[in-house]
């Protein structure tokens, strides 16, 4: 694998979901909220009737709510936490897209994780002799699971399509194969 | 079912024709006409499950006879096919009469 900053700039990239949305988004709230209390307070100082609300009137009404103003309260604060929950999770989960590094010498090989699948499938289903349809696969990550239907009166061994499928993706890069699980339907589909 | 390891391809087996050998093979076995058999194919757990409903030839021991039937269509439609054939199930629906015609 070619190891140039570039490459390894654009193989992250390519894997990993921006973030830069979520991040121009919450920053342009920000500046807003402080745009509106940095106005508010030159109000307050010249003496000039609030644009909106004094800051002050919404700290004290949000902290000694009256009865009206209880529900609203909480709504708002459902709603913040909610949305606070959702930045933190988007800050912190890895942001994994569908697709998949390859090794190779020269440039950034990525592929669509969707390939690896229908290449363990056709893999699966020419090692157990069954129709194309009859088999389904799913990558993730690393690993690979295959689901295969036998057809009736045929038995499957779920180790010989194991083995190649396992053959099948270590062609495409050996990092493929290593966690593939199998799962033989029980029932059959007759033709 | 996989062509062989030269020919690429696979050789496949509808389930219409799967029906048509098995009733052709239990009406060859019974002694019916082929069109007073029924079959039904299924799937009991990966084997090839036959529900055959035939008239059957006057004998003197029918059920011990449709019994031995039973396993000898399982093993022809096996060995025809290449499938496992499991459970075969038979159900006699009536006597067939056989009209000895002459031949001159």
């Amino acid at each position: 694998m070619s190891n140039g900053s570039v490459e390894r700039r654009i193989r992250r990239r390519s894997v990993h979901r921006s973030r830069s949305t979520a991040v121009s988004v919450s920053l342009g709230v920000l500046a807003l909220v402080a745009a509106w209390i940095g106005t508010e307070s030159v109000l307050h100082a010249v003496g000039a009737a609030p644009l909106l609300a004094d800051p002050q009137t919404v700290v004290d009404a949000a902290l000694r709510p009256d009865a009206a103003f209880v529900t609203v309260a909480e709504v708002v604060a459902g709603a913040l936490v909610v949305l606070g929950v959702v930045l933190v999770v988007l800050a912190l989960a890895p942001g994994r897209r569908h697709r998949s590094v390859v090794e190779h010498e020269r440039g950034a090989v990525v592929i669509d994780t969707r390939i690896l699948a229908s290449t363990a499938a056709n893999a699966a289903g020419l090692a157990a002799g069954v129709p194309e349809g009859n088999t389904s696969a799913a990558a993730r990550g690393r690993r690979t699971e295959v689901r295969v239907v036998p057809v009736t009166g045929v038995p499957v061994d779920q180790e010989t399509v194991r083995a190649a499928v396992r053959d099948r993706l270590a062609a495409l890069d050996e990092r493929f194969g290593k966690r593939v699980t199998v799962r033989v339907e029980e029932k059959g589909t007759l033709a | 079912m996989n062509a062989g390891p030269d020919v690429p391809g696979r050789v496949e087996i509808t389930a219409r024709a799967l029906t048509s050998l098995a009733r052709a093979v239990a009406a060859e076995r019974l002694g019916a006409p082929a069109k007073r058999v029924r079959v039904g194919l299924g799937d009991a757990s990966g084997a090839l499950a036959l529900d055959i409903e035939s008239p059957v030839r006057l004998r003197d021991d029918l059920v011990g006879e449709a019994t031995r039937a039973a396993g000898e269509i399982r093993d022809r439609v096996g060995a025809l096919t290449g499938r496992r054939v499991g459970p075969t199930h038979i159900e006699l629906t009536g006597i067939v009469h056989e009209h000895r015609s002459r031949v001159h």
